[in-house]
């Protein structure tokens, strides 16, 4: 086990209890800005250099990479207080509170597809909760992951931070180490390309090992299959096959735009994208040169020249998101260039239920057009699916927005936009189901990595009035105990 | 009888009455706070059901184990399957019969049986389960909730640690730990496990426990109708042996026909000692005898994450250096058991005591999916240009300036920005459009 050197090191820092105190918390937090801003050229070169990241995306990246920091720097204090409760006629003379305690050595796992956000974010919120950490890059992400583990550790406390570099064998590895919180953003689909099957050692003989003939188990219930070895709590951002309907009523070149926008934005390769569009056979006439026009705008005659595309992570990556332009037929872009794993703006129509676009989480600059009669028929679709990470509306009428908010279910919700959801540091990230179990982003994050601790403090005077509680029991003891901890339903006297 | 009563169902009565009180409270969405960007719009987190869920309760407390968690999943709107443990046959039959017959069994269906049943139930979907049980068991069912990738909620067990300091007034003291231990045969998830304290007052509390018992149960326990039992033999062999070759200073007594153990006291245990590598779960006591608070917290900290920790002492100073230098499900100080009858406190362990947490609202939290929703309108499209490519570092600009948060905003600031904030994306519109 290569890394239980690594893990035992930082749970022996952990014991020490340096990292609790908040003036430790602070300083380390501070590092970490000034890494976000002395290391800003440094990171957006790395973020161009493994899939041609626009400047403007990656500055909007470590904004709200900053942003999370100094929401949390601003109100550590508070989210560190304890917590005062009500109390019940027993405990009035009490202290009762809940006390907001770090789990210890904390694991965070990100994403191909996106690099820096999911790495830094849960690392600020486990460093402000007063946990060690140790951060698995993405090994896709040849020069973001390299700048993490080699730059990063220097700005922090190296006794109680580190990145850590490995592929999917040392990951499979790592995971063998017990953590006390594992927070890992990725698939619940693990494309079969790896060949890596985790060995006994993680399934053990309690569990079922049979396991899809199609190649490696999915990447989320493998974390979590290894997490319970240890009954160790997880954070699982998964992606979502998200879906956007596009009502009749609306104003159909803004809600091209932000289609557009959420969809094409780092090349599709966010897990809150919209995947795929539905909406009637006559908004479609409309929506598809709306949809060109916008592309149009923001990325000009020919995408591929512009400095605000860009490209797919890795080559096995760019092969799959190839394979799915035989979806449908292709209504807008198709071009792809195998050298520069480039793949232009594309917009797909005739696309069947069945066909392969729709059973994965594209995480590509490709939109499928779903045509359905009306919002019975889009809201029928989408629950006959399993539950995304988010889920799109669009329409000019509120009652079809709650409409479909009613009967339908997804990680979160957003109205007559795209994304936008997430630059709300006051709302919780996260999915249900397929897409996902926890949440994080302000505040939530401080407390996905904080055990929530109920502290009663009593008096050991007043003794007899405990007497109540002791044996020998009796009716009349049984009767005071209800009196004094009963709760009435409110509305249930009677008149005398 | 009366034990039954107030441990078991006056607990539920009061979870009932919290959820129907407070539930239009609890379920109505939840408004988020705004930025400059999102003033306009609706931004709120709606408390959702997460649709069906499992309980799975324990042969300990059996009714109120399934009961309690029933009453917050029901609250929070989800379909609900209730297996309660085969172990406490008595109780599961009752739960069988009679639920059914008030609540609606296509809805809330009970599933009796033992180990092949529940492996049969844990291959399907859920999507929550809430298990009480021992960790061996709770890392099984997060195993199988992980094909699945269903949460859960792990309400397991651990070594319960109880310190007593030497500045305290002993004869409360252990009054209330005789009391919370004993109770129930010693079969409750957060009774005082094992007690540590500095070797010159083992003694009197020894003397203080034995006089506590006798108050309680009479010359005679086994003949007290206030004395439970061991639930079956295969627990009775597991607690005798745990007793094997301590030194008893009283009790010790069993009677296997009858699964009867009498209150026992161990002194002078070794850490290392049988009794001191599992949860007794039983009415044997240890006292291991500790130098000083610091010895007892490292002592705590070189083990599992223990689901209660109690601690009893008149100095405050002291009380908050144990809880500030260990960690546990939760803490009573000054007494025992008593953390769990406030359900405004979240009950649940930490580590291999288990995972999440349930009474009063939280069970509702917990059985519920907090969907996060931004409802925005066609409009103010101006603003919205700045984030659309061609990028420029001018957008970037105006990006920070409504997102970034320098400081905290006084209220008055705020104000100011608004309107700053109006007068900037009529002047974005104008320059970019």
């Amino acid at each position: 086990n290569p890394y239980a050197g690594l893990v035992s090191s930082l749970r022996a820092s952990w014991l020490t209890g340096k990292t609790r105190p908040m003036g430790y918390r602070v300083a380390q937090l501070e590092a970490l800005g000034r890494f976000l801003d002395e290391k800003k050229e440094e990171m957006m070169e790395a973020l161009a250099a493994d899939m041609q990241e626009p400047s403007f995306e990656a500055e909007y990246n470590i904004l709200l990479c900053k942003n999370e920091l100094n929401d949390t720097l601003n109100k550590l204090d508070t989210w560190m207080k304890d917590e005062h409760v009500e109390k019940n006629l027993v405990t009035q003379m009490d202290l009762a509170f809940i006390r907001k305690e770090p789990y210890g050595v904390v694991l965070i796992m990100a994403p191909w597809n996106c690099p820096i956000i999911p790495a830094l974010m849960p690392l600020i919120g486990a460093i402000a909760a007063g946990n060690c950490v140790i951060v698995k890059p993405a090994e896709a992400n040849k020069s973001t992951k390299a700048l993490l583990a080699e730059v990063l550790p220097s700005y922090l406390d190296k006794d109680c931070y580190a990145v850590v570099s490995t592929g999917e064998e040392g990951t499979v590895k790592l995971l063998e180490n017990k953590f006390d919180y594992i927070f890992f953003t990725g698939t619940s689909q693990w494309w079969g390309l790896m060949g890596v099957l985790p060995g006994p050692g993680l399934w053990g003989p309690c569990c079922d090992t049979s396991l899809p003939s199609s190649g490696s188990p999915p990447m989320g219930r493998t974390v979590m299959m290894a997490a319970a070895k240890h009954l160790t709590p997880v954070t699982l951002e998964l992606g979502g096959i998200n879906p956007c309907y596009v009502s009749d009523t609306c104003d159909v070149q803004i809600a091209a735009k932000r289609v557009a926008w959420g969809r094409f934005f780092h090349a599709g390769q966010t897990c809150v994208a919209p995947n795929y569009v539905l909406c009637s056979v006559e908004m479609r006439e409309k929506l598809l040169p709306a949809l060109r026009e916008a592309i149009t705008e923001f990325y000009g005659a020919e995408p591929k020249e512009s400095p605000d595309f860009a490209r797919i992570a890795e080559e096995k990556q760019f092969q799959r998101l190839q394979a799915l332009l035989g979806s449908g037929r292709v209504a807008i872009g198709g071009q792809t260039d195998e050298q520069e794993r480039y793949i232009a703006p594309t917009v797909l129509v005739d696309v069947q239920p069945s066909d392969p676009i729709l059973q994965e989480t594209i995480l590509g600059p490709i939109l499928p057009i779903i045509t359905v009669g009306g919002v019975e028929e889009a809201i029928d679709f989408i629950n006959a699916r399993a539950r995304p990470l988010s889920l799109y509306v669009f329409s000019s009428d509120k009652k079809v927005l709650k409409q479909v908010l009613e009967q339908t279910s997804s990680g979160g919700f957003c109205g007559n936009d795209t994304l936008m959801q997430l630059t709300l540091t006051s709302l919780p990230f996260g999915g249900i189901g397929e897409s996902g179990l926890g949440r994080y982003h302000g505040h939530f994050t401080f407390a996905t990595f904080t055990h929530l601790r109920s502290c009663l403090q009593r008096t050991t005077a007043l003794e007899p009035i405990h007497a109540v509680r002791y044996p020998p029991y009796s009716a009349g003891k049984t009767g005071v105990v209800r009196f004094a901890s009963e709760l009435k339903r409110q509305g249930a006297c009677t008149l005398l | 009888g009366p034990n039954a009563f107030s441990h078991e169902i006056l607990g539920v009565l009061g979870e009932l009455a919290r959820a129907a009180a407070e539930l239009p409270k609890w379920a109505a969405p939840r408004p988020a706070k705004r930025n400059l960007l999102t003033l306009r719009d609706e931004a709120f987190v709606r408390p959702e059901p997460l649709g069906l869920v499992l309980i799975i309760g324990a042969w300990n407390y059996p009714f109120v184990l399934v009961m309690q968690p029933l009453v917050g999943a029901i609250a929070a709107g989800n379909a609900v399957v209730v297996k309660p443990s085969e172990v406490s046959e008595h109780t599961a039959r009752l739960i069988a019969d009679l639920l059914p017959k008030y609540l609606d069994p296509e809805l809330y269906p009970v599933v009796t049986g033992g180990v092949a049943e529940t492996t049969d139930l844990l291959t399907h979907r859920f999507d929550h389960i809430l298990y009480t049980g021992s960790s061996a068991v709770g890392k099984i069912v997060m195993a199988a909730a992980a094909k699945h990738l269903t949460p859960v909620t792990l309400e397991l067990g651990g070594k319960s640690p109880c310190y007593i300091d030497k500045d305290c007034d002993l004869a409360v003291a252990c009054r209330r730990i005789t009391w919370g231990k004993y109770m129930n045969c010693g079969q409750t998830c957060i009774a005082p496990d094992y007690i540590l304290c500095e070797p010159s007052i083992q003694a009197q509390v020894v003397e203080n426990i034995k006089a506590t018992l006798q108050e309680f149960y009479g010359n005679d326990v086994k003949s007290s109708p206030d004395y439970e039992r061991i639930i079956n033999k295969r627990h009775f062999q597991r607690v005798l042996a745990l007793m094997e070759g301590q030194k008893i200073a009283h009790g010790g007594e069993t009677d296997e026909a009858s699964c009867f153990i009498a209150p026992t006291i161990l002194t002078n245990v070794s850490p290392d000692a049988k009794v001191m590598q599992e949860e007794i779960f039983g009415p044997v006591l240890p006292i291991v005898p500790v130098k000083s608070v610091d010895e007892a917290i490292e002592l705590i900290n070189s083990r599992e994450k223990p689901l209660a920790l109690y601690v009893f002492s008149n100095n405050k100073k002291l009380i908050n250096k144990v809880i500030s230098e260990t960690t546990s499900g939760g803490v009573t100080a000054n007494d025992v058991i008593m953390h769990y009858f406030l359900s405004t406190l979240p009950f649940g362990g930490v580590g291999n005591s288990g995972m999440g947490a349930y009474h009063g609202q939280h069970s509702f939290d917990t059985f519920s999916h907090h969907r996060s929703c931004l409802i925005k309108d066609l409009k103010m499209e101006g603003t919205h240009a700045l984030r659309y490519p061609p990028g420029s570092q001018k957008k970037v600009d105006w990006a920070k300036f409504f997102l970034l948060k320098r400081f905290n905003w006084r209220p008055a600031g705020l104000v100011a920005l608004v309107l700053l904030g109006i007068v900037a994306a009529v002047v974005i519109k104008v320059s970019l459009g």
